[in-house]
């Protein structure tokens, strides 16, 4: 990019002592839940400010509210001194600030040129688009990045990390001078990653600020400048980073706010009634061993795309094992399908629930059957009365609202729609259930009643496999906790055995407790 | 509640039933005919309509089924046409017995909708695009096979299947009754065939609930390939013919009285007696026009505008519900 075009957008003129970007005190609110209050940063040209803290903790919405897509209700934000108001992430890319986002804004369908030029083809004087200036541009784009993609390759065809570099790519080839990166290595490989940190370097040796949002915190130390950690929507801090260190942040992340109560009992028993020998699959489960007992919460701890999603879905037949093996209550079983998993006793509540898991076309009784229609059977054909009396019953055992009898499930509540798929597996009668984030995006007196939910489960002999982002939920609610970090366990403990603290060492990278400290 | 108050919920459920309103609808244009006509309810009159509908609604059986699964196939014009010419061929030039030719020709009709079934389902074609090539390559198939000609002179042992008579009915009007009656009870009552809804709803939920998907969908598009086939026997048996051009078209009339009968293309919507009642609505609608002296031309215009009319008192239905919350 020449000087000139960085002159446009305003970096040249920011004296580098200065903040090129400051964010005053904004707030955000999503229904049920205060994503962001009070929130401040101010970013410098020509540096790297990692934005940290747990899931769900505010980062990505603080992204999208300086990119645009979200506006806050209070707060402002400056440039170069000047309030700004974007009310359209066109707003902020005409201001400069080019997003790369967690989940993938590439058109699969057309190729890397066409993408990296989407919406801004540069036209010729003929008024068509021009096409050679198209390739051109793409190859000096992907040539900063090191990367050996063809400009016509099919976006669609390629690996989900060159996707992800030519994100990046698409990113840095737009006009700006500040470049937001909301967990760009998680899809990366080493080698990829080490060369997105020197195209890093070199985008902050022409001035242009980052953002970099990550989990793991071993590449924050690597790369950044200064860091503005989050905590439940809150700012806790913000520092140079060469005035923390690793244990601080964590610390800062976990905070000290006091525990939630969480309405855990016990019910292990001793017999084993799941065990996983050495599991691997193709999309990254890398030798996984474990055993669950009967009546045990078995919680996999990880970050986001540890592979802990990919460890249930193996286990519940939707991924191929390609080694080792599953033992259900001694015997060894092998699932080609959900359907084998159900047949067996198993059950998943997905982790989105409504894409996933609800049939907005029936209301709450259908939903709670289908797991087993074989009860309803009177002679050849299904008695709808027995299934009125027994979604009747279940409505009311999960506290379900009534309306639910009559009414399409999409009426209901996150929370009470959760409700229905547990009750599902409940009158399923399943065994085994695995939960993915049971509680995300759910209001607080609908995840007590969740956990009650799991207190009756395993009380009445099921288990429960457990995944959730909210740590201190998942230290809580198990008995036990493996730690998953790329595809592998790291660690297998009893959970009041781990605090939050050396679980998100863990799980992000920093090393175990010891070497925090 | 009270108790005044509990019927009239009642009432007002049952009238969201499209079933009911399609009912209501069908009896007052009935009652207006009877005043307006004499031929109208005549026992010839009402024997032609069904007997003119009857092919539609055999097929409506099935494809509001794949409907619900969220399925779709515009072969089965196609399919109809094909099996009647296996049939003729077998019956003429191979000088099989009747039963035996029928076996035939609902067998090449299996056939088809299991290519379509593995099509969509295992190979994931949008279904739109594979049915839509297996209704050309189907045609072409059946005009190749009859090598451009009808098969005429069919035997009265075969022909006996559309033309005879039960207590005065002819055959083809009961097979369609009792298919249409048994479809409903089972797409109410039956186990399988509740799956369909559950996949029409949300296949991936389906899935992770331990449904077999691909193999409800594959048994779904073998469903309705079988009964255009069985409706092409009819057809055939009726004409004493195997024409190679019947069936043109008839996907789209057999597709607009499903989704008039409640039906929705996005799936997990719609009933066999539904699809029924439309098919029966837009043969009433043909022979009350006809009777009326209306140009042939205005049945298409007042058939469109009613398709048009069920799918928006069905989008306004759908958002006086979510604003009910």
């Amino acid at each position: 990019m020449s000087d000139m075009t960085a002159d446009r957008v305003g970096v040249l003129e920011t004296p580098l002592n200065e903040p090129l970007w400051q964010v005053r005190g904004i707030s955000k609110a999503f229904p049920g839940v205060q994503a962001l209050e009070d929130v401040s940063m101010d970013i410098y040209p020509g540096e790297v400010h990692a934005l940290l803290g747990e899931n769900g903790s505010g980062k990505s919405t603080l992204a999208k509210c300086i990119a645009g897509v979200h506006q806050p209700e209070k707060g402002e934000i400056l440039f170069r001194g000047r309030p700004v108001r974007f009310h359209h992430p066109m707003d902020a890319r005409a201001a400069g600030v080019a997003t790369i986002y967690q989940e993938f804004s590439l058109v699969p369908s057309l190729t890397v040129a066409e993408n990296i030029y989407l919406g801004r083809y540069p036209r010729n004087s003929a008024g068509m688009i021009d096409w050679p200036a198209v390739r051109k541009g793409t190859r000096q784009v992907l040539e900063q990045l090191s990367l050996a993609i063809d400009p016509d390759e099919i976006v669609r065809t390629l690996s989900v990390a060159e996707q992800q570099l030519v994100e990046i790519a698409k990113a840095i080839s737009l006009e700006s001078n500040l470049l937001i990166m909301d967990e760009p290595t998680a899809a990366l490989g080493l080698l990829e990653t080490q060369r997105l940190m020197e195209l890093i370097r070199r985008l902050t040796a022409q001035n242009k600020a980052i953002i970099y949002i990550s989990h793991r915190l071993d590449e924050v130390f690597q790369i950044a400048d200064r860091v503005t950690i989050l905590k439940d929507g809150r700012r806790v801090a913000s520092e140079p980073i060469s005035k923390l260190k690793m244990g601080d942040v964590v610390r800062a992340m976990v905070g000290f706010d006091i525990q939630q109560h969480y309405p855990k009992e016990r019910h292990v028993r001793d017999e084993v009634c799941l065990e996983v020998q050495g599991i691997r699959t193709e999309n990254g489960v890398n030798d996984v061993s474990f055993s669950v007992r009967v009546g045990e919460v078995f919680g996999l701890g990880g970050m986001l795309g540890s592979g802990r999603t990919e460890i249930a879905r193996a286990i519940y037949g939707l991924d191929k094992i390609v080694a080792g093996k599953i033992l259900l209550n001694g015997r060894q079983v092998v699932f080609n399908s959900p359907r084998e998993a159900v047949a067996a006793g198993v059950g998943m509540v997905p982790e989105n629930r409504k894409a996933d898991g609800c049939f907005f076309n029936f209301e709450g009784p259908k939903n709670i059957t289908i797991s087993r229609l074989k009860e309803l059977l009177q002679g050849p054909f299904l008695s709808l009365l027995k299934e009125r009396e027994f979604g009747e019953l279940y409505l009311k055992r999960m506290n379900i609202p009534a309306t639910a009898l009559e009414r399409s499930v999409q009426y209901l509540s996150g929370g009470n729609q959760q409700k229905v798929i547990l009750a599902r597996w409940l009158f399923s009668q399943a065994r085994i259930l695995i939960m993915d984030e049971p509680t995300q995006g759910i209001d607080i007196g609908a995840k007590l009643e969740v956990y009650h939910v799991i207190n009756e489960l395993t009380a009445s002999g099921i288990s429960i496999i457990l995944i959730s982002s909210d740590f201190p939920e998942l230290l809580a609610m198990s008995d036990r906790v493996a730690v998953v970090r790329d595809g592998k366990i790291l660690h297998i403990t009893q959970s009041e055995q781990m605090t939050e603290y050396q679980l998100i060492g863990m799980a992000s990278g920093a090393g175990t407790s010891d070497e925090i400290e | 509640m009270t108790i005044s108050g509990k019927i009239a919920r009642t009432v007002r459920d049952v009238a969201a039933y499209r079933e009911f309103s399609l009912f209501i609808v069908l009896v007052v244009v009935s009652l207006i005919m009877t005043m307006v006509s004499d031929v109208f309810m005549n026992k010839a009159n009402i024997e032609a309509i069904l007997l003119g509908l009857s092919v539609e609604a055999t097929i409506a059986v099935g494809m509001v089924i794949l409907l619900i699964s969220g399925g779709l196939d515009l072969s089965v014009g196609s399919t109809l046409a094909f099996t009647g010419v296996v049939c003729g061929l077998a019956l003429t030039v191979l000088k099989l017995p009747a039963v035996i030719s029928i076996l035939l020709g609902l067998l090449a009709a299996l056939g088809i909708g299991l290519i379509n079934g593995l099509l969509v389902s295992k190979l994931k074609i949008n279904p739109f695009i594979a049915t839509l090539g297996m209704q050309i390559t189907v045609r072409g198939l059946t005009l190749v096979l009859a090598s451009g000609k009808a098969v005429l002179n069919l035997p009265a042992s075969f022909t006996v299947v559309g033309q005879g008579r039960l207590f005065g009915v002819q055959y083809p009007i009961y097979i369609m009754l009792t298919l249409v009656i048994v479809g409903d009870l089972l797409m109410r009552n039956s186990r399988f065939f509740r799956q369909s809804y559950y996949i029409g709803g949300n296949e991936k939920a389906a899935g992770l609930s331990g449904i077999p998907v691909d193999l409800v969908k594959i048994f779904n598009y073998c469903l309705v390939a079988l009964l255009a086939g069985i409706a092409g026997i009819m057809i055939t048996a009726r004409f004493g013919s195997s024409s190679l051009t019947v069936g043109t078209g008839v996907e789209l009339r057999v597709i607009t009285a499903t989704i008039i009968g409640g039906a929705s293309l996005s799936g997990g919507e719609g009933s066999v007696f539904g699809a029924f009642l439309g098919a029966l609505f837009m043969g009433v609608l043909a022979n009350a026009l006809n009777l009326l002296g209306m140009d042939i031309y205005w049945q298409n215009l007042v058939t469109g505008l009613i398709l048009i009319i069920a799918v928006v008192v069905d989008v306004l239905n759908e958002r006086r519900k979510s604003r009910q919350k």
